[in-house]
């Protein structure tokens, strides 16, 4: 972060970035958000809007009445812009039923029970792009109070004529509620689902009086579970169907889609996976934050939960819960039957159980790196001080530049003891020569430099620790580096799906950092 | 939040000019030169992360005016929380991945590099090597995590919130993303 070379590379970036950029970018974006405008207006046809380019407009409404005119004799118009083509169906509990034409123009909107009747009271749609009324529908149901904490989960329904569209106009659809929801500050979970029209699914959301949406997913979920009935669950609240799926472990994956890959959103799936999972589970979340905070002597009102979710790795069952206390971070593995917290695999830097002892406070860090460096703290500009755990040693790593050289630290908190120093001269070029023959890796003369080991040795240890045979392993990169003082070797290698990466003590072959990523 | 604190009382503001709720809000009530303005404080950035997600000049062009039109199409429902620059991203994101669902005729990504006049309009040559570099060499999210870094504005925890990722792995893969782009220069410039 303070190495002047990342900075020249992130100016080198900005200015091939800024290059990149078109001269014409923001009036493509202005004529772009003019004609939506214009396109937006016009098919409301709300005069009302005060906007500058109604003038302009003027000339085109004309044009458009008497294309009106034209179209509705000719005949052409009905099929092309009345006949729906695709319908939207949004449920939270008010059930919404948008239908669009092929030109994604709102042809009708339709509140299917009383709660919608309030949700559309005074909106008019009609004749606006799909996304502008999908947009104001949600937008209305956030400001009515749902989508809101206890109520999170929206079920969107697209349905159209034709599969491969429904899946495009599924994505726009999702993607604009997203947007929406973003906006309104919600963090609504969207369940969504493509249909095709069925008879029995239609006349069964008619006596329900709930949208065709809702009908054919919870005539999906009763044919799960024989011993649901699909009118007791028409009748139920989308959060309460989230919640029965959960407490049946009811595998909805082929009933319903969901955007897998964003992770800003409370993922259904993760929902559904913790649903089936919970069925299995002994301990439950609440204890299995018990356990944590308890291993981390942490209590409960200082934590902030960021994470508790349930996972299954090889048959373990285990949860995986992440907090901050106190400007720390913690990661803890729980298993999910034993309640056994296990050991994390990631290299967090993790608070240990034991570290309750006093620490020096950072101004003391920064003042105890000064007076090692011989520097006075006017003459500094400093970076970073910042309070870190390495190997459950609490340190505080002190960043600072003087004239052209920086510094780093880092400072035992305990005892305020100088634990490493680095020092880089900066250099523009890049730099060949390896940091033993410059000043910036300071080795302490009372310690004798034993043998240092080989790159296969180093392989070695990582691959012990990892567990992985070498013959099961694809080495990626083997490299000596110099890292807060101290020669190591990175190694990263994969295996399976999992990439590893080491940090490795050239000289002890101790393992200093760990990580391990599984692709999906 | 220390760090940043720190940043700003030693070296005076320095980062991008930051986006207000007020940004949003203009552009909500109409306000003449609102969307210019919000351009002006953000494109760069926004551009920056689309293109790390596309890698591609021309989709990230289509993808960050879609970003735009869809800002001015919320920002009457934007509710004021004090984070735009979270939602503005969050926005963009979304137009990317669009962009690339949608994209399925568009040029192989070495026919665009190659062929995209785009790229022929960094003159510096070094520039350029380590921008077709970090599109070739990174993955996505070392890429999203360095462009953010370097073009956005964005502190380090925003940039970790904004991917799901915990703060010290974003601090840990940017140092190691400049490590492995000075090493692969290094090479470069030894062959």
């Amino acid at each position: 972060m303070t190495d002047p070379r990342d900075k020249k590379i992130e100016e080198q970036l900005s200015s091939a970035v800024s290059r990149l950029i078109p001269e014409d970018m923001l009036d493509r974006i202005e004529q772009g958000i003019v004609q939506d405008q214009e396109r937006t207006v016009l098919m409301t046809n709300q005069t009302n809007h005060k906007s500058k380019i109604l003038p302009r407009l003027s000339g085109i409404l004309v044009a458009a009445c008497l294309l009106l005119a034209v179209g509705l004799v000719g005949g052409r118009y009905y099929q092309n812009n009345l006949a729906v083509a695709s319908t939207v169906d949004i449920d939270v509990n008010p059930s919404i039923e948008i239908s669009a034409n092929r030109n994604d123009r709102v042809v009708k909107v339709e509140a299917v029970n009383g709660d919608a009747e309030a949700i559309l009271d005074g909106m008019d749609l009609k004749g606006t792009d799909l996304n502008v009324a999908v947009n104001a529908v949600i937008g209305a149901l956030v400001k009515q109070g749902y989508l809101t904490d206890d109520a999170r989960e929206i079920l969107v329904t697209v349905r159209h004529e034709d599969a491969a569209k429904a899946q495009i106009l599924r994505s726009v659809v999702v993607s604009d509620i997203d947007a929406a929801l973003k906006a309104s500050g919600s963090e609504a979970a969207i369940l969504n689902q493509t249909v095709t029209s069925d008879d029995s699914a239609s006349a069964f959301a008619k006596e329900q009086g709930v949208s065709l949406g809702k009908a054919v997913f919870v005539l999906n979920l009763a044919a799960l579970d024989d011993t649901l009935d699909p009118k007791a669950l028409a009748a139920m609240s989308l959060k309460e169907l989230t919640a029965l799926i959960r407490e049946r472990g009811l595998d909805v994956r082929h009933i319903l889609d969901y955007d897998a890959d964003d992770s800003l959103f409370e993922n259904i799936a993760d929902n559904i996976e913790d649903g089936n999972e919970a069925a299995k589970a002994t301990v439950t979340p609440a204890e299995a934050k018990e356990k944590a905070l308890a291993a981390a002597d942490v209590k409960a009102e200082d934590a902030a939960f960021i994470r508790c979710e349930l996972d299954e790795e090889d048959g373990r069952l285990y949860y995986e819960i992440e907090f901050r206390a106190k400007g720390i971070e913690y990661e803890y593995e729980v298993n999910a039957m034993t309640g056994a917290v296990e050991k994390e695999d990631t290299d967090t830097d993790r608070r240990p159980a034991a570290d309750s002892g006093k620490k020096i406070t950072a101004d003391e860090a920064k003042a105890a790196a000064l007076a090692h460096a011989g520097v006075k703290a006017s003459d500094t500009r400093v970076l970073k001080v910042s309070l870190d755990y390495e190997d459950g040693v609490a340190v505080y790593e002190v960043d600072f530049i003087v004239g052209r050289i920086e510094y780093e630290y880092e400072i035992h908190a305990a005892s305020g003891r100088v634990l490493s120093h680095e020092k880089d001269v900066e250099d523009d070029l890049p730099v060949q020569t390896p940091p033993a023959d410059t000043d910036s890796a300071v080795p302490n003369p009372n310690e004798p430099q034993p043998e240092r080991l080989t790159a296969t040795e180093a392989e070695n240890a990582a691959l012990k620790y990892a567990g992985v045979k070498r013959a099961d392993a694809r080495f990626e990169r083997t490299e000596l580096d110099e890292e807060d003082g101290r020669t190591v070797y990175e190694v990263s290698f994969r295996a399976g799906n999992t990439e590893y990466e080491y940090e490795i003590d050239a000289y002890s072959g101790k393992v200093l950092t760990h990580e391990k990523e599984i692709d999906d | 939040m220390m760090i940043v604190t720190l940043l700003q009382q030693t070296y005076g503001v320095d980062t991008p000019s930051t986006v207000t709720d007020a940004d949003i809000l203009d552009i909500a009530a109409g306000k003449p030169d609102a969307v210019a303005r919000l351009y002006e404080k953000t494109h760069k950035g926004l551009y920056g992360f689309i293109l790390s997600i596309t890698r591609n000049p021309h989709d990230t062009e289509d993808a960050l005016q879609d970003t735009f039109l869809a800002v001015c199409r919320s920002a009457q429902s934007y509710r004021p929380k004090g984070k735009p620059m979270a939602w503005l991203y969050t926005v963009a994101k979304n137009a990317a991945r669009m962009k690339l669902r949608k994209a399925s005729d568009h040029l192989s990504f070495e026919d665009a590099l190659h062929g995209d006049e785009a790229f022929g309009r960094i003159e510096n040559l070094e520039d350029r090597l380590l921008l077709e570099t970090a599109l070739t060499q990174l993955s996505e999210e070392e890429r999203k995590i360095l462009f953010l870094r370097a073009l956005s504005g964005l502190t380090s925890r925003e940039i970790a919130s904004l991917l799901g990722l915990p703060l010290n792995t974003v601090l840990s893969k940017y140092h190691r993303t400049t490590k492995k782009l000075k090493q692969y220069f290094e090479k470069e410039h030894q062959s």
